[in-house]
């Protein structure tokens, strides 16, 4: 019978997002536990031999004793064996997030912690060759010990691993813990299970990332996955099958606003937006005091509707125009100030003039709405 | 606007119509004195424009009394080169009528309306007009004794100011621009603190938020870089530990001081052997020291006993020669007792001698004096027997002074009487034929005698019968009266002093004093001879007797007279001897005690000797003795030859300890034992650094530390954006705030230069020189003048009251100018406006004035003509 395993990696426990809300940053807080909740209930539903987890479980040593224990709470839905491995965030230091969960009694008999570069026979059903990382940062290749070690006759050799795979992830050349690219082939794997990079990736037939189960930042390509792996008998090719974990949908928006249209597409796309989005809204241009502000209402009807937004706009340039500046009926001296600004919005403190327009413009109309409805009163 | 035609009817002071005609286009004067409906006119003219025809607060208006008139004011006035009438009728039949030329007439509240709309003020929604509603008119007519209180006039027609003022610009006004401003402003002061612009309230929090955050967090990151060096050292501690664990470097040093310490063992046997040989040669040769000893002292004890024998001899002599000295001692005391006894027994007679004679002239002394106060006590006795008489008999013959004093006045008081009487008294001149008798009351009178008759008298002649004669004159019954009581008062006082008349009583008196005069010489001879009384005398007269009589006793006991008394020594002379004798005995005594003592241990000195002979001899004659003697020189030479043996193996155990390095041994145990040690202990050591680093990491490793920080982080990313944000805001604000200021300032000065010009004109006539700032609010602001020193600054309101009225006015005729160029209509009305202008600065105003009704109609009201003369226009009188 073919060897079954999901392959997970860079679950990124205890992850605080710092650039959004509190609630929202504690949505996706969560999100990273109930993802290995997922995780559990696949391997369970696929009946896996094993789940393999390639590093970076946790995101940081010190996290506190409460989201150890709920990470180990999370596992629970599937009693089959996981195999985790430390990653350069929570390395198998001397003192590591991984002894303080054996002290606190938490780690149970199914979960295999790879603390120390030694083969492991999973369920006699596999070897395991892991390559934890001991230090914060690794120099050296940490898997090299693979191609020299044996394993019984007849069981699959699945190698874990966490690291930068050398030559193939070009802007991550010079990064620590290498990993060499042929270590599947140079070892004899039947199978590499790598973990660090957060999108899915596959770099050959024997050697995958993972890429992390829920998306965790905007620009990470294929992440939200996990991989379905089969190994029918050894020496075979595995057949890999990439599942979707996530929940939420991280998403960049670029608002080049020229033109009224310009805006009225971004108001479309804001109208689109879910709960399970989280989404970084970037707008740019110019715009008038009327699209600034049906800009302004969509943006905050999408905060209401979507998980998360982060919205940038410095570098959106105001312009009201001649229609703007008629309706808002600002005669005298304040007309004279509110001509000076838009002048303003091209010289060298234009935020500030922008900002200072949209204010008056702001108390204009509202004192205009009062006013009409109040335009008996006699005047003082 | 120009008045051309005014009539008033029931209207306060009118009753009856009153109608002015024909005012001047320029000045109109109208002077007339207090009371005389100067102020009606006025209030006429303000009732027509600003009262409501319909009003019901207007029954001031109504002439005193009549309570059913209806008040009705007709004014005619030309605006805009049209011709106006309003008609307006009050209370009773309420009307309002207004004509123009050329136009359809108005009535009613339309027509009143119309009017507030071309002169620029209000109707209140409800009662009297009051300041607040006249605008324009309420700046320029000018009520009496208000020309100095501009400010509110002002701010009552700014609305209407500014709007001339902003159209003569163009549509420059913002329309309610302050509004906005006031807005930003609140906004920008919520953020920022109004006066330096600080942070404060959200912002500052934010910030203030920040900056802890910052700090927390850069607290909580050195915590997790010293959680991590932590673990870093953890490890190698570990590994260190291992490496020990497996390679036990102490191991060798262990072996290495057991053979050392070998060494070392064999060394010290050595020594110990040196040093039990050392013990053994000191034994040895302390037993040859007391051996010896204990032959030097029998050597002694044979010594002893020949000393002893000469000591013995000196002793028996010394003693015999003491003892001698002591019995030729014993001699001379006896001596020496018998002079000494025989001295005292003749200083003992001399003194009894002595004695005798003493006392005998003692007692002879005594004798006289006893006498002698024998006989002073008998006379004082004598004296005072006499004194006691005498006292007793003057006691007896007493007579008070007062008493006699009565008497001889009584005395004599009753001769007057008797004198005046025989005077009064009718004097009977008997003479009487030989033998014949008659009676006179019951006294037989014969022969020749007189008799005077004071009272009724019967004269009984016998035969005859009676006669009664009754002395005449009124007197003589009180006469007899007084005589009366005054004998008997006499009586009285005779018989109390039992005397028989003054004579007597006279003589009682003179003996008594008599009496006195002894008695007091008798009490001073009795003084002279008892000073301190007769009792007193014979106490002390007892008293010597009886000391006599003891002195005679004591003489009787004395030694009889001897003859050998003539040979006796003086008593100086046998005091003398006797101390002399006692002294010598004394010192004999002292000797022989001395030379007894000195005996005495003369011979105890000899017993002691002689018991010591004996007992040096006893031991030299001791028996066993030889035997001691010869056994302790046999024992003193085997001595000495165990030394002689001692020494020599010690001599050799040296030689063999100088070959072996003994303190060089001991070092190299010393040094492989700390070693050892070393090894040891840091290998426990870093076993307990190793526990404890982890139990310090298991503490810190719960804390979560990273988690919190990363937290914290998040929450310094939300400040941060918000702070920036809330940065951005208040400098959008500020520069906002700055700009509409700055907008708004520099429309206000566009605004008010025009105001500024006519104002300058007009202060120019009144002050050269001087220059009146407008404020914002289209008020005056700082006057700047030319005084005495130099310019002068100052503002409106610090002006004396007189200053503020002129430049009140000043003020009001600038604005007009003002209005005017604007095409509004102007009428200045100034109701005794000046009257706190002095003569100088009147003049100055009425060229103002005069200059103001070139372009204006200037009604002035005034009760002083005289002031006004110069103006240049008739003065018109008002009522009557």
């Amino acid at each position: 019978m073919a060897l079954r395993l999901l392959h997970s990696a860079d679950w990124q426990i205890g992850r605080i997002y710092s650039q959004f809300e509190p609630d929202d940053a504690a949505a996706l807080f969560e999100a990273r536990f109930t993802v290995v909740e997922r995780l559990a209930a696949l391997a369970r539903e696929r009946s896996a031999d094993a789940v393999l987890v390639a590093g970076d479980v946790f995101d940081a040593q010190t996290v506190s004793d409460k989201t150890i224990r709920r990470l180990f709470n999370a596992l629970s839905g599937y009693q089959g064996a996981w195999v985790m491995l430390p990653g350069n965030h929570d390395a198998a230091l001397a003192e590591s997030v991984w002894t303080r969960a054996h002290r606190l009694g938490v780690v149970s008999s199914n979960v295999i912690t790879c603390l120390e570069p030694a083969i492991r026979i999973i369920g006699n059903r596999f070897a395991v060759l892991p390559a934890p990382l001991m230090q914060r940062h690794t120099y050296g290749d940490l898997t090299e010990w693979f191609s020299s070690a044996s394993t019984p006759e007849g069981l699959p050799r699945i190698g874990l691993a966490h690291g930068c795979v050398q030559g193939v992830l070009a802007d991550e050349l010079d990064s620590a813990n290498p990993i060499a690219a042929n270590r599947a082939v140079t070892a004899g794997l039947d199978y590499l299970a790598l973990g660090d990079w957060h999108g899915s990736r596959r770099l050959d037939e024997r050697t995958w990332y993972a890429g992390t189960p829920e998306t965790d930042r905007f620009r990470a390509n294929d992440s939200g996955q996990a991989l379905w792996v089969e190994v029918a008998a050894p020496g075979a090719t595995p057949e890999v099958e990439v599942l979707q974990t996530g929940r939420y949908r991280w998403r960049q928006v670029e608002g080049r606003l020229a033109v009224s249209s310009d805006v009225d597409e971004v108001t479309r796309t804001l109208a689109g937006v879910g709960p399970e989005d989280v989404l970084q809204l970037r707008v740019s241009g110019v715009c008038d005091l009327n699209g600034q502000e049906r800009l302004r209402q969509a943006v905050e009807a999408a905060r209401a509707r979507l998980r998360a937004l982060v919205l940038e706009s410095q570098e959106l340039r105001l312009e009201p125009t001649d229609e703007d500046i008629a309706s808002l009926r600002a005669d005298g001296y304040v007309g004279e100030a509110l001509a000076q600004l838009r002048n303003e919005q091209t010289g060298d403190e234009s935020d500030k003039a922008r900002e200072a327009l949209v204010i008056l413009a702001r108390i204009l109309n509202g004192r205009s709405n009062t006013s009409a409805a109040a335009n008996t009163e006699a005047r003082v | 606007m120009k008045l051309k035609r005014l009539r008033i009817e029931h209207f306060k002071r009118f009753r009856a119509p009153f109608e002015i005609d024909g005012f001047a286009d320029g000045l109109n004067l109208f002077a007339a004195p207090n009371e005389s409906g100067k102020s009606t006119v006025t209030e006429a003219i303000r009732a027509a424009f600003f009262e409501r025809h319909r009003s019901t607060r207007v029954e001031h208006l109504r002439p005193w009394g009549d309570s059913a008139a209806t008040p009705t004011v007709d004014v005619e006035f030309e605006m805009d080169s049209k011709r106006y009438r309003l008609t307006k009728a009050f209370l009773g039949k309420k009307r309002c009528d207004l004509t123009i030329e050329g136009q359809a007439p108005l009535d009613g509240v339309v027509a009143e309306d119309h009017l507030a709309q071309l002169l620029g003020f209000k109707f209140p929604g409800k009662g009297a007009s009051a300041p607040e509603h006249m605008g324009i008119p309420g700046l320029l007519w000018i009520r009496q004794g208000t020309s100095h209180e501009l400010a509110q006039a002002v701010t009552f027609a700014a609305d209407q100011l500014r709007q001339v003022l902003g159209e003569s610009l163009g549509e420059l006004t913002s329309s309610g621009g302050d509004a906005v401003l006031q807005a930003v402003e609140a906004e920008r002061n919520e953020l920022l603190t109004p006066a330096t612009g600080n942070p404060r309230g959200e912002f500052a929090a934010a910030l203030q938020r920040k900056q802890e955050l910052a700090s927390t967090l850069s607290s909580l990151e050195r915590d997790i870089a010293a959680y991590q060096g932590s673990v870093d050292r953890l490890a190698t501690l570990r590994n260190d530990h291992l490496r020990d664990e497996q390679e036990r470097p102490w191991a060798s040093l262990r072996e290495q001081l057991r053979s050392a310490q070998g060494r070392l063992d064999g060394a010290q046997g050595l020594q110990t052997r040196q040093e039990s040989e050392q013990t053994a040669l000191q034994q040895w040769r302390m037993q040859a020291a007391s051996l010896r000893s204990e032959l030097d002292a029998f050597a002694r004890d044979d010594a002893a006993v020949t000393t002893r024998q000469k000591t013995l001899e000196l002793r028996a002599n010394a003693e015999s020669a003491v003892i001698a000295e002591m019995q030729s001692w014993e001699r001379r005391h006896a001596e020496q007792v018998a002079a000494e006894a025989q001295a005292r027994r003749v200083l003992e007679r001399v003194r009894a001698v002595g004695a005798r004679v003493e006392t005998s002239r003692a007692v002879a002394e005594l004798a006289n004096t006893v006498a002698s106060m024998t006989d002073l006590l008998s006379r004082a006795r004598e004296e005072r027997t006499r004194l006691t008489r005498l006292q007793a008999e003057a006691e007896g013959l007493k007579v008070s002074p007062n008493d006699l004093e009565k008497i001889l006045q009584l005395s004599s008081s009753l001769r007057e009487v008797d004198v005046r009487l025989e005077a009064a008294a009718t004097t009977l001149d008997f003479d009487l034929l030989e033998g014949q008798t008659l009676r006179m009351d019951d006294e037989q009178v014969s022969g020749r005698e007189r008799r005077t008759v004071v009272g009724r008298t019967e004269l009984f002649i016998e035969g005859v019968g009676r006669i009664a004669v009754q002395a005449g004159g009124e007197t003589i019954a009180a006469l007899m009266a007084q005589r009366e009581s005054q004998s008997s008062e006499m009586g009285a006082m005779l018989r109390k002093l039992t005397v028989a008349n003054p004579a007597q009583a006279q003589e009682r008196a003179r003996q008594a004093a008599q009496r006195l005069q002894d008695a007091r010489a008798s009490q001073k001879v009795l003084a002279a001879l008892a000073p301190e009384g007769v009792d007193a005398l014979e106490a002390e007269l007892a008293s010597r007797t009886l000391r006599m009589q003891e002195m005679r006793a004591a003489l009787d006991e004395l030694p009889e007279p001897d003859q050998a008394d003539a040979l006796l020594p003086n008593q100086a002379a046998a005091l003398a001897e006797a101390g002399r004798a006692l002294a010598a005995l004394e010192d004999v005594v002292t000797q022989l005690n001395q030379s007894r003592v000195t005996a005495g241990q003369a011979q105890s000195e000899h017993a002691t000797a002689r018991q010591e002979l004996a007992a040096a001899q006893a031991t030299a004659d001791d028996t066993q003795r030889a035997e001691r003697i010869a056994a302790a020189r046999q024992s003193l030479s085997d001595a000495l030859a165990r030394e002689a043996a001692a020494a020599h193996r010690l001599q050799a155990t040296a030689a063999e300890l100088q070959n072996v390095n003994l303190a060089l041994l001991r070092q190299d145990v010393d040094r492989l034992t700390r070693s050892a040690e070393q090894l040891e202990d840091a290998h426990e050591r870093r076993r307990q650094d190793i526990m404890r680093l982890e139990v310090d990491l298991e503490t810190r490793g719960a804390l979560g530390l990273e988690e919190q920080s990363a937290e914290l982080r998040r929450e310094q990313d939300a400040i941060t954006r918000r702070a920036e944000e809330l940065a951005r805001l208040a400098a959008a604000l500020d520069h906002l705030l700055s700009l509409l200021r700055e907008k708004r300032s520099a429309l206000a000065r566009r605004l008010r230069a025009p105001l500024q010009k006519h104002s300058d004109r007009y202060l120019g006539i009144l002050f050269p020189g001087a220059r009146m700032e407008v404020s914002d609010d289209l008020s005056p602001g700082a006057t700047t003048r030319l005084g005495p020193h130099g310019p002068e600054s100052g503002e409106f309101e610090e002006l004396s009251v007189g200053t503020r009225e002129q430049m009140g006015i000043v003020a009001r005729l600038a604005y007009a100018d003002l209005l005017q160029e604007a095409g509004r209509p102007t009428l200045l009305i100034l109701d005794d406006a000046l009257v706190n202008t002095d003569d100088e600065r009147l003049g100055q105003m009425k060229r103002v004035l005069y200059d103001a009704a070139q372009r204006h109609q200037v009604l002035i009201f005034t009760c002083h003509p005289a002031a006004w003369r110069d103006l240049g226009v008739a003065p018109r009188a008002i009522g009557g």
